[in-house]
């Protein structure tokens, strides 16, 4: 699936030169077989080499703000200030014992980790991490993102199902239905700035705020302020519900349904399930950064055309991450502030909260682009 | 009308209370931790903690005053010969039973039994809780103001 | 009359709460004993049709370990510790039953010194009681980080108890005639202020759990206990007074010289939600919380000098041959011991009417037509604990 879609400039580029190599030293012509399996190479080395990290990270993170907002230490013990504890457990649950208990689906239940695993990391491959980097510039990366997120869905209905346990059944209808509903407020407030901006593709999204700071679509020229900040909260919002974060949990709310969707998951591939999770935050925290924050620009104009750091990668990149980083963080932070809602007031919240105010923002927004293109 | 503004004061609340929250758990972040560091940093014990015995065998006379009162039978003792030459043989606290209500220590004629600092009480094996204090190969030895650390700081420490 | 694994369920309930135009199978969760919010090792046996609870019935006993068949095989002074262990979050408030029951048969008027302390220690253990079960119920309803912050108070209530009676959770402090430890001005002054502390703190939790919105949401109005499924489940301590009925035996039927205090039961409504909901019960045990650190504070200025035990009450005491039933406050209802005396030093017969034991029956009524985290929210704040409902 990756295999095309990692198909951006620079991945092409870096796979056409592996596969003429290799076939120059075996001595034959570089053929399709040769593209593809050079295409994988890369898509595996960029995901697992960049990606998997800042999951180790944000599983890191998320315990060391779950440790002081608690007024406790958090992580402490293994390495310097404990961050190799992720490494150390993601070594315990390499070597946990792969226990599938009787009356699992088994064919489900061992192929419904590599879905989640799989559609999430094929996400975060079309973020256009710094000028010139995006490991797969799509004319929909927007679009794609979204689709990302609907087909994690499957893998964990697919896990729930297969598990043989009613704790597990409860917890991933409770995920089809969240995620399903959430996709419409997410993607329609979405539409806000890429109605602005004429694009779906997130690399022009990302041009069409550079500049100084009110060039960012949350505060553009002031005026965009008004659907600007609503559609960030909005989209902020419903992204927590799209990767199932507190007070979103309910597929997973532990003192309901023990740890619901994953509860007969264990070792490593439960770890799949876990690393996947913070991927999806940082996704989530990426897109809102795109869409509403400025992306790869800095608030100063200085990445802007003509400015000093127009096109420096090291730049970019710098802000880019520190921006996602932000709201990354914010996400944790929120779960360890704010209590479980209950399965219908999620529903609520979608469906009579989140949907008008975005249909509203849509119509605000395109009202506000007739009005600067009559001027 | 009267619904929408419902609507819009519920909404208003959701987002105002979620930043009183955050506003009450972020200072957290940067605030010293409450919490222990646990072997290397060990709790102030009070004087009055009920831990593992501290048992003087010297003073000792055998006389199962308080193997009578313990209300669940934890203590065994056994001595050889009578009076003033009696020797003990055997003072075992099994701790898989005992309750620490220090019921024993109270009715104690010589005053050689008391509830010591000691909290930890671990051991692989059930026969590792269970301490006989009249074993003179290797005596336990106990005094009122030393901790005994849990066997993890110990193993820290090297 | 149905029977599922075992379970008799009565009638065919129906969810009152949702419309039911789609039928869909139903469905039989076994929620424990190791769900992580069954309060310990009960299992509820919960039929449901989708997240609908339709039926839920507690099974209780896993945690049976006979403790008034004990209490009359033990002399009164060695049967003592074993109350600790039968509601173990409010220790002294067991010890000070058991205590003044066998008192009223002997008729021995304690000191007034002792009688302070015991209110004292009483009421710390209330408070942390209180904290853990408001913590608890925040957990519950997925808010981690109150419950920590009400630990780190609970903690220090803890330790503080423990410099007199020299035990964190089971004290074995009261005995008959009174207390085993006086209490130096020292640790009384360091009591005052720890009271200061928690009041100071309320604020917090408040602004960061009752007051949330979610947390408001989740439990305003959800899992109704009304006053006539009370009384006629005797449902006693926070539930009832949350249910509006003021009842509360420190004050109507003053014990342990309760009647030198000057204090007011709070009784629902409170702010927000309506009597009897699970955030009225939430608030009822933050507001008893304040209203125990008051009376803290005024035993600790009133409390007098004198001996901490009675002088003739001693280890082999024995009681007279009679009968006496007490009832005091512990922090989950009305906690009553009825002990048969004849006259040997072993009680005849011990019967502990456990508050708990009482809230939990309610379960099964209460439940239908809830959700499955409504359900979490109606066990949640019931307050329930195991080692009292099975002893």
């Amino acid at each position: 699936m990756s295999l095309s879609l990692l198909a951006g400039a620079e991945t092409q580029a870096m796979s056409t030169h592996i596969a003429n190599f290799v076939a120059d030293f075996v001595g034959l012509e570089a053929t399709w077989p040769f593209h593809a399996l050079s295409m994988l190479v890369v898509a595996t080395v960029v995901v697992l080499v960049f990606v998997t990290p800042a999951g180790l990270a944000g599983i890191y993170l998320e315990r060391k703000i779950a440790g002081r907002a608690q007024n406790r230490v958090g992580p402490n013990r293994v390495g310097p200030y404990g961050l190799l504890q992720t490494l150390a457990d993601g070594v315990k649950l390499l070597t946990k014992e792969d226990y599938i208990k009787p009356g699992t689906d088994e064919a489900l239940f061992r192929f419904a980790p590599y879905i989640v695993f799989l559609s999430v990391f094929a996400g975060i491959c079309v973020m256009p991490f710094g000028p010139g980097l995006t490991p797969a510039n799509l004319d929909v990366g927007l679009f794609f993102f979204l689709a990302m997120i609907g087909i994690e869905t499957i893998g964990i209905v697919m896990a729930g199902w297969a598990s043989n346990n009613k704790w597990s059944l409860l917890g991933s209808m409770r995920e089809v239905a969240q995620v399903i509903s959430y996709e419409l407020p997410l993607g329609l407030s979405a539409m806000v700035p890429v109605i602005a901006a004429g694009s779906l593709s997130l690399v022009e999204l990302t041009d069409y705020q550079q500049g100084p700071i009110w060039n960012w679509f949350i505060i553009r020229n002031g005026y965009y302020a008004i659907v600007g900040i609503p559609a960030f909260l909005v989209f902020f919002v419903s992204g927590l519900a799209a990767c199932k974060r507190a007070p979103f949990d309910l597929p997973e709310a532990e003192s309901e349904l023990v740890a619901g969707f994953h509860t007969e998951y264990s070792g490593m591939r439960f770890g799949m399930f876990f690393l996947p999770e913070y991927v999806l935050m940082l996704t989530v925290a990426c897109v809102s950064t795109v869409l509403f924050l400025g992306g790869y620009h800095d608030p100063f104009g200085l990445s802007a055309e003509g400015g000093m750091f127009h096109g420096v990668l090291w730049w970019g990149v710098m802000w880019f991450m520190g921006k996602s980083i932000l709201s990354w963080l914010l996400v944790m932070q929120l779960r360890w502030t704010l209590p479980r809602l209950r399965v219908d007031q999620v529903m609520y919240l979608c469906y009579k909260v989140l949907l008008p105010i975005s249909l509203v923002l849509i119509l605000l927004v395109a009202a506000l682009k007739l009005i600067e293109g009559a001027n | 009308m009267q619904s929408f503004r419902q609507w819009a004061s519920g909404v208003w609340s959701g987002l105002r209370t979620t930043f009183i929250g955050l506003s009450i758990t972020i200072p957290y972040l940067f605030r010293k931790p409450y919490t222990l560091q646990y072997p290397e940093e060990l709790p102030d014990i009070p004087d009055t903690e009920r831990g593992l015995h501290n048992f003087e065998i010297d003073k000792c006379i055998a006389c199962d005053q308080c193997a009578k009162i313990c209300p669940v039978d934890c203590i065994t003792i056994e001595a050889e010969g009578k009076g003033k030459f009696a020797r003990m043989t055997k003072y075992e606290i099994d701790y898989t039973k005992c309750l620490f209500c220090a019921l024993c220590t109270e009715p104690c004629p010589t005053d050689c039994i008391h509830m010591g600092p000691t909290y930890d009480l671990v051991g692989y094996t059930r026969e590792e809780v269970i301490i006989d204090y009249a074993d003179r190969e290797n005596p336990r030895t106990f005094s009122g103001e030393e901790k005994i650390p849990y066997p993890l700081a110990n193993m820290m420490r090297k | 009359m149905t029977t599922i694994q075992g379970v008799k369920f009565e009638g065919e309930a129906v969810a009152p709460t949702l419309p039911r135009d789609i039928q869909t199978d139903e469905m039989v969760f076994n929620m424990g004993p190791q769900h992580p919010s069954t309060h310990g090792v009960l299992r509820v046996v919960v039929k449901t049709d989708g997240e609908v609870v339709l039926d839920c019935h507690p099974l209780i006993g896993n945690l049976h370990r006979c403790a008034e068949k004990i209490l009359e095989n033990l002399t009164y002074t060695q049967g003592m510790p074993y109350v600790d262990r039968m509601d173990y979050l409010g220790a002294l408030n067991n010890e000070m039953g058991l205590a003044l029951a066998a008192e009223k048969i002997a008729g021995v008027e304690i000191p007034k010194r002792a009688q302070y302390l015991r209110v004292i220690m009483c009421e710390l253990n209330r408070v942390i009681s209180h904290l853990f079960c408001a913590g608890q119920f925040g957990l519950d309803m997925g808010a981690f980080t109150p419950f920590l912050y009400m630990f780190r108070e609970r903690e220090e209530g803890i330790s503080l108890i423990n410099q007199v009676t020299g035990g964190r959770l089971l004290y074995h402090y009261i005995r008959y005639g009174g207390v085993t430890r006086d209490a130096n001005q020292e640790w009384l002054d360091a009591a005052h202020k720890y009271c200061d502390v928690v009041r100071s703190h309320m604020d917090e939790y408040n602004n960061l759990l009752t007051y949330n919105r979610i947390f408001l949401n989740r439990t305003c109005g959800v899992a109704m206990i009304d006053k006539d499924t009370c009384l006629r489940y005797a449902v006693t301590g926070p539930i009832l007074r949350a249910a509006g009925i003021q009842r509360d035996l420190r004050k109507d039927m003053p014990y342990s010289s309760y009647e030198d205090f000057d204090f007011e039961v709070p009784v629902g409504p409170f702010e927000e939600g309506v009597v009897g909901c699970s955030w009225t019960r939430h608030r009822q045990r933050l507001y008893e919380i304040e209203q125990s650190l008051d009376i803290v504070q005024q035993a600790i200025a009133k409390i007098p000098d004198g001996a901490f035990a009675h002088p003739k009450v001693t280890r082999a005491w024995k009681a007279p041959a009679g009968e006496a039933y007490v009832a005091t406050e512990s922090p989950r209802g009305e906690l009553g011991f009825y002990i048969i005396s004849d006259g040997s030093k072993m009680p005849y017969r011990v019967k502990t009417r456990g508050p708990s034991f009482s809230n939990i029956s309610l379960l099964g009524e209460c439940s239908r037509g809830l959700l499955i985290g409504d359900l979490i929210a109606l066990i949640g704040s019931t307050d329930i604990t195991l080692g009292e409902v099975d002893r």
